[in-house]
């Protein structure tokens, strides 16, 4: 159990020990310059990922810099019908990330509401539904979204869809599981003794030491839901063919790759790669860091 | 041991409700049936079920439940095949990164699975198609087994179909039948390798930190006898308890390397169902496939329970004759 005062500096604290892990600080680092590009390139490039170049179909990237004319033209080449790979790919990793962001945020929660609230009040009917959630925990997004694609049609906000509803039993899971065994321990027996409402319980002992936990599973869900869009992309049933998206990107382009144009799906793929690896290396640097700091 | 079979039939019985209610959603939607009697068609619906009849498929004309049975086994022998792999590669590295913990050898396999496990299969499988298939022409790419060699189907099974030909070139078709396995196996079984290693290490950890492991080792006995004897068995009931995860991640990712490679099965099928709209098909999919997944699921949940019970009494009756 942590009291106020010393509590107060823990933030400082954090990032003194993520520091000493220098492949989390280094993660950390990446990704924030990764958002930096993202945004500079789309709010201050002139960049449209729909337009076709008729003369410069399959150039191959090139990189260049002159004071005078600025980068040269398509810094990572084009495609078969001559649009610019790095505008399609800075918005296809805008609508990828972003769409996952919001997939795991939403998930997460709803799922922390159900859990917390079945955990700590004792009502039977938030009981009944927690049961019921966790039944449908078997089902993967790629089978949701087969039956919801299958109906409405595929489209970006509809696989989201299905990876929100996929991830939700998970996330519930989890937080019913931390909460209930924080619950047992003594010291929330204590501070309930101390004459401690619920949510006074609740907002001082018991989230501050499963924030951790959940920061972690944020995280985890956050990458997987980035690789569930991706594949979903890719099988044909997230975003349609010109709105650009990385899956659909690599799921377009599969042929190019035998006539020597690997371009058009290297990128995406190290796109999401290197995104991916970076916040799975920082979650896990920050479970190390908090682990270190709780002893 | 009673309380715990009823309380895994009962869940089984919940799951399956919401099941049938979730597809027979799927089935009023994909039908346009809502504006018919509701708890008729429901009825109707069960029935159909019960008897395992789907309809035709729009797409070859044939009964739904033939065709699932006969893609079902391509699947189901790719599965099992890359769940061999990652299980023996998973349990092994799991165990070495937890008996060399915070030592080099612990950070390498964790950072390499932190990586292998951020790789999407679809990517890695298109990168072994162009550099071993295409370029260097070492495996070839797709299907299940070169055109050139007929084999009649017994089991479905294209390993034991082939050496249980009669043709003179059946081993020659069985050692074809393995290339055409190598990259579809190593493409899918690398995710659910890394869960394993992740899921054995962090429970061979709090086990490791016993007091009774400290004393086996303080004995002088081997590393590998007590992993097997003490570790292994005493986290078993969490590392059971959390299989459920790959396996389903190994059913989830088959569709993506299906269809990468081509594969004969289950996820190429449900894909162009849904390209083509064949709800019929969906539909068998959705019940189908769902329920062998809850099926599974209590399975494990029931088979890690068992084993907490017998590891109790395992340890009760040490106690008592102490």
């Amino acid at each position: 159990m942590k009291l106020g005062k010393l509590n107060k500096f823990r933030g400082l604290d954090f990032f003194r020990i993520l520091r000493r892990d220098w492949m989390a600080w280094y993660a950390l680092w990446f990704l924030i310059l990764y958002l930096m590009v993202i945004i500079i390139s789309i709010n201050f490039f002139n960049l449209n990922p729909y337009d076709q170049q008729t003369m410069d179909f399959f150039r191959p990237p090139h990189l260049s810099f002159s004071f005078s004319k600025g980068f040269s033209k398509f810094i990572m080449g084009t495609d078969d019908l001559g649009r610019d790979v790095y505008a399609r790919l800075v918005y296809g990793a805008r609508n990828t990330f972003l769409y996952a962001l919001y997939a795991a945020v939403i998930s997460s929660l709803v799922g922390a509401f159900i859990g917390f609230l079945s955990a700590i009040s004792k009502s039977k009917i938030l009981h009944t539904v927690r049961i019921l959630i966790s039944s449908v925990r078997s089902y993967t997004p790629i089978i949701i979204a087969f039956a919801i694609i299958t109906i409405l049609g595929p489209s970006l906000k509809n696989a989201t869809v299905a990876i929100t509803v996929s991830l939700i039993p998970r996330f519930t899971a989890i937080c019913y599981e931390i909460t209930s065994e924080e619950l047992r321990k003594e010291y929330i027996k204590a501070v309930m003794l101390d004459g401690a409402g619920t949510f006074t319980m609740f907002r001082l002992s018991l989230f501050p030491n499963i924030r951790d936990v959940l920061i972690i599973q944020f995280t985890k869900h956050f990458s997987m839901a980035i690789l569930d869009l991706a594949a979903l992309g890719f099988l044909g049933l997230s975003a349609v063919n010109p709105e650009p998206e990385l899956g659909t990107m690599i799921a377009e382009n599969m042929d190019m790759l035998y006539s020597g144009n690997y371009w058009i799906i290297a990128f995406p793929g190290i796109a999401i790669i290197t995104f991916v690896i970076a916040i799975n290396i920082l979650s896990d640097g920050i479970r190390n860091a908090l682990h270190k700091d709780n002893s | 041991m009673l309380v715990i079979i009823i309380k895994k039939l009962g869940m089984l019985l919940l799951s399956s409700i919401i099941l049938l209610i979730l597809t027979f959603w799927f089935y009023i939607r994909a039908n346009n049936l809502g504006n018919q009697d509701i708890f008729l068609q429901f009825l109707i619906y069960l029935n159909r079920i019960l008897r395992l009849d789907f309809g035709y498929s729009s797409m070859s004309f044939r009964p739904v439940t033939e065709e699932f049975a006969e893609f079902f086994i391509a699947t189901f022998e790719l599965c099992l095949i890359a769940m061999l792999v990652s299980v023996t590669v998973g349990l092994t590295m799991g165990c070495f990164a937890a008996l060399h913990r915070d030592r080099w050898m612990d950070g390498a396999i964790t950072n390499v699975s932190i990586f292998c496990s951020s790789i999407p299969i679809f990517w890695i499988a298109q990168l072994l198609i162009s550099t071993m298939a295409v370029s260097i022409d070492w495996v070839p790419c797709s299907g299940r087994i070169s055109l050139l060699y007929q084999i009649n189907p017994k089991t479905g099974f294209i390993l034991i179909d082939t050496l249980l030909d009669d043709s003179e070139y059946s081993l020659d078709a069985f050692l074809n039948a393995c290339t055409h396995f190598l990259l579809p196996v190593f493409s899918l079984a690398m995710l659910p390798t890394t869960e394993i290693i992740r899921i054995v290490r962090n429970s061979l950890y709090s086990v490791m930190q016993q007091n009774y492991i400290k004393v086996a080792f303080s004995r002088g006995w081997s590393s590998g006898h007590i992993i097997i004897r003490h570790g292994l068995k005493n986290a078993m009931p969490s590392i059971l308890g959390q299989c459920g995860s790959v396996l389903f991640l190994t059913f989830t990712s088959v569709i993506i390397v299906e269809n990468v490679f081509n594969w004969p099965g289950i996820g190429t099928w449900i894909i162009e169902a849904i390209r083509n709209s064949d709800t019929n098909v969906v539909n068998a999919y959705l019940v189908l496939i769902g329920f062998i997944f809850v099926i599974l699921n209590i399975f494990l949940e029931f088979i890690a329970d068992l084993s907490i019970i017998f590891l109790n009494r395992y340890e009760n009756e040490q106690i008592s004759k102490v």
